[in-house]
């Protein structure tokens, strides 16, 4: 009986597609083919969110051409900072990567002085896509435009009340960039922390709060159905989800440019090629229909970054938020 | 009218037979999953999407949601029969079942939390379809003072559970309180307790806890005795009796209305609505002092109420698109995957769909109801196993379910130290049910705090100048004073004088 129970248990394991017991063995293996074994992608959130779902798609994509099994790993916590930190700590082979999101890459290590790595403790390989922020509003907040938004909050930010999900993420700086840049003192506006993007909105949409910049899948739905109103975005193009919504250099507030990104990196000093191995891989994936269809449901705009793109990138996001965090005192 | 029009056609979806096989196949794969500590419904949903891409979105949905409400009724398995509650949604189920195990009484503790989860998730269905919309804008009406005085609440039942001394169990609940504090502070990132340890950082996970201060003290106090023998009496009848159901009857009903509107709120857990239904039907019933040595409604309050929560969970799925807990997020992306977009639209777009799913969960409770009770007999098997061969199997599960969660050797650590620390208070006689319910609330009651006090700028006269916050409160107050009444009728009745 209770070996049938552990079978059964190992049973599950192995559908789990060896989450919990393929570990890479063998270190330092021949650098030259890649990959010669399993692959695990850390996904630093808890499973369901945009880390993980695009990271599964891209695990079934890499699995089916790679011949070997690429499986997710979800080491949720601290704001994805204990995964991407495990990743920086791996052993420099391959087998272990990360998938990057640019609050976890650039602007928690901008905005925390002990946080456990820096934005260039990685070997970069490739980005995937990326996803607009939306400034938002309340369905029956009397502010229809961007312009109109921020010039009420300038005359009496005490009044107003934003959401964000953690100080460092999309949603806080996005706000900062707004504010700084219109000459609002961001600390006068009260900035309430929620655990994740769907209570921020879930907050907006009870009208507990009056604005917010979230992502735009974490909207979309709301503001489709009318019971939120988006003001403007960071695409530097109109979307075609929300074809009536201003771009933010449109909006008169070209500062407001924070984009969430999905890339995947690896610890420092990876070989060559490993790296070209995966934009290969990536650049491939976005090609194939079935895969760019999925990922558009998710929300996610295709935007391919070869590894020293996508490095680059990043350098240019995490200098720009540790300006920000610099000038406004946050930083710790 | 309208409802049961749509109902039609929701059954007439999915009693197709490609629809009830895979809803038996997502059932089932919850059963075994929700057996299993350390595997829990969220992994599982998002491991078993991409494999769901061939099917149509209404029959992956089905079983992906099967799996989901399959888990709840799988979770009270190892709760009941060896005190591992796998899942933060059985710890209240494992006070009662656990202790009715030991009498003899796994069979019907097993039957009754089938039964209980069936009879809460069909009523809870009915109360899905006829409030589901006006619902939603009840669900949005919570802000951080409405949760805040919610989870204090919740914290007011560890009056509840803290057993023969009061002082020891509230020093047990601070000693959750201050578990939960460790890692990244929720609003600006700090560590604390940390001490620069990226492990630490990540916070003390709730299963490790859970495993370590239930089931691991139990094996080490068992193997003290010279025959271990630790099932002491004679595997009774399978089932529950006439009057078990009977006395059961009013914790079934109770618990499907207390899970389904906890299941409702965004943030609030399965956890939430198991124990305040536990709550309730110790508050409600006439001798409170049976709660916690093997009360059945105990067992069936709490499994009900969890299970009633995952349709609760629905509502704000299906109206609104926001996801309450986990295993939701997961199946929102289903949805994106399958093309649906969860959203206030879906009712109107896509009614078949919506119906269907409703339709299917009737379809899954039942086929829950008739996998589950069979296996009772299955498991009580299990405690045949005479103990010194089942105690490394139970150690093994609980390392198992620790690792599980987050693929984290350090969780493995943080069990077998909650084991000891567990072992040393049950020896000084201290209860760990009020270290795991704080452990579960506080963080969200932080929060919650301190966003209501980022809202107000300070004033704590937010929580009463909101009508729902402060109806909570009072609840609050009055859970307070019944259990610490009904605590001194119960000394009294049991004469140990007031």
């Amino acid at each position: 009986m209770l070996t049938g129970l552990f079978r059964k248990y190992a049973g599950l394991l192995a559908l789990a597609g060896g989450v919990a017991l393929l570990a890479p063995a063998a270190q330092g293996a021949a650098a030259a083919a890649y990959p010669t074994k399993p692959v695990q992608i850390v996904v630093a959130f808890a499973p369901g969110g945009s880390s993980d779902q695009v990271s599964r798609l891209v695990a079934t994509y890499l699995t089916k051409k790679w011949g070997q099994p690429v499986s997710v790993v979800n080491k949720p916590g601290g704001g994805g900072v204990v995964g991407t930190a495990a990743v920086a700590q791996a052993s420099p082979d391959g087998y272990m990567v990360n998938n990057a999101m640019v609050n976890t890459l650039a602007f928690a290590p901008a905005a925390q002085s002990k946080n456990p790595y820096n934005w260039d403790s990685f070997t970069y390989l490739a980005r995937v896509g990326v996803t607009p922020s939306v400034l938002t509003v309340n369905a029956g907040s009397p502010h229809k435009t961007a312009k109109e938004l921020i010039e009420a909050v300038k005359k009496d930010p005490a009044k107003f009340k934003t959401g964000v999900s953690g100080l460092a993420g999309t949603g806080a700086f996005g706000i900062a960039q707004i504010l700084h840049s219109s000459g609002i003192d961001p600390a006068k506006v009260d900035m309430v922390s929620f655990n994740g993007g769907v209570l921020v909105v879930t907050n907006l949409a009870g009208a507990h709060v009056d604005f917010v910049a979230q992502q735009l899948p974490e909207v979309l739905e709301m503001v489709r159905a009318g019971k939120l109103r988006a003001l403007m975005h960071t695409n530097p193009t109109r979307l075609k989800e929300l074809p009536d919504v201003p771009t933010s250099r449109e909006a008169g507030f070209p500062a407001f440019s924070v984009m969430a990104s999905s890339g995947y990196v690896g610890p420092q000093n990876l070989a060559p090629s490993v790296v070209t191995a995966w934009e290969t891989a990536i650049a491939d994936a976005l090609k194939d229909k079935e895969f760019a269809a999925s990922l558009e449901k998710m929300g996610l705009i295709a935007s391919y970054q070869n590894a020293k793109e996508f490095k680059a990138w990043t350098e240019e996001q995490y200098n720009s938020a540790k300006q920000l965090a610099d000038s406004l005192g946050i930083k710790k | 009218m309208d409802i049961i029009q749509h109902l039609a056609t929701g059954f007439s979806i999915a009693l197709t037979p490609v629809n009830i096989l895979y809803c038996f196949i997502g059932a089932f794969i919850g059963t075994l999953v929700g057996v299993l500590p350390g595997i829990g419904a969220t992994v599982s949903i998002a491991i078993l999407i991409p494999l769901t891409v061939g099917l149509g979105p209404t029959t992956a949905i089905i079983m992906l949601a099967g799996i989901y409400y399959g888990a709840m009724y799988g979770g009270s398995t190892t709760a009941i029969l060896i005190n591992i509650p796998g899942e933060a949604a059985s710890v209240a189920t494992s006070l009662d079942g656990y202790q009715m195990a030991r009498q003899g009484r796994a069979g019907p503790a097993l039957g009754m939390s089938a039964i209980s989860s069936f009879a809460a998730g069909i009523l809870s269905l009915i109360l899905l379809m006829t409030l589901a919309v006006p619902l939603a804008s009840y669900a949005l009406r919570f802000g951080p003072p409405e949760y805040f005085s919610l989870m204090l609440l919740g914290l007011t039942i560890v009056v509840s559970l803290v057993g023969k001394s009061m002082a020891k169990g509230i020093l047990a609940g601070i000693f959750g309180m201050l578990l939960a504090t460790i890692g990244m502070e929720p609003l600006t990132g700090q560590g604390r307790f940390t001490f620069d340890n990226v492990d630490l950082m990540a916070g003390i996970d709730f299963v490790a806890v859970v495993v370590g201060l239930f089931a691991i003290p139990e094996v080490l106090e068992n193997m003290e005795g010279p025959s271990m023998e630790v099932y002491r009496a004679k595997i009774q009848n399978l089932l529950p009796t006439r009057q078990d159901l009977r006395q059961c009857s009013g914790a079934m009903v109770r618990s499907a209305v207390v899970g389904f509107f906890i299941g409702v709120l965004p943030g609030s857990s399965g956890a939430v609505a198991a124990f305040m239904a536990y709550n309730v039907e110790k508050n409600l019933s006439k001798t409170p002092e049976r709660f916690g040595a093997g009360a059945i409604e105990g067992v069936a309050a709490s499994e009900g109420a969890n299970n009633a929560a995952v349709t609760g969970a629905m509502v704000p799925l299906l109206s609104l698109g926001i996801p309450v807990s986990a295993p939701m997020a997961v199946l929102i992306g289903a949805f994106m995957i399958h093309g649906l977009r969860p959203g206030p639209m879906l009712f109107d777009k896509n009614p078949d769909f919506v119906w269907a799913l409703i339709a299917s969960m009737y379809v899954g409770n039942v086929i829950l109801l008739v996998l589950n009770l069979p296996l009772v007999g299955l498991w009580t098997q299990l405690l045949r196993v005479p103990y010194p061969y089942l105690a490394p199997g139970i150690l093994v599960l609980c390392l198992l379910g620790a690792y599980g969660i987050r693929s984290s050797f350090f969780d493995v650590g943080i069990a077998v130290a909650m084991g000891l620390v567990g072992y040393a208070m049950r020896k000084l006689d201290y209860p760990t049910a009020p270290v795991v319910l704080a452990l579960i609330l506080s963080p969200m009651l932080e929060d919650a705090l301190r966003q209501s006090l980022t809202l107000s700028k300070g004033s704590l006269t937010i929580f009463v100048t909101r009508p729902i916050s402060l109806t909570l409160l009072i609840l609050a107050v009055v859970s307070v004073v019944y259990a610490l009444l009904s605590r001194r009728r119960g000394r009294r009745v049991s004469g140990e004088g007031v």
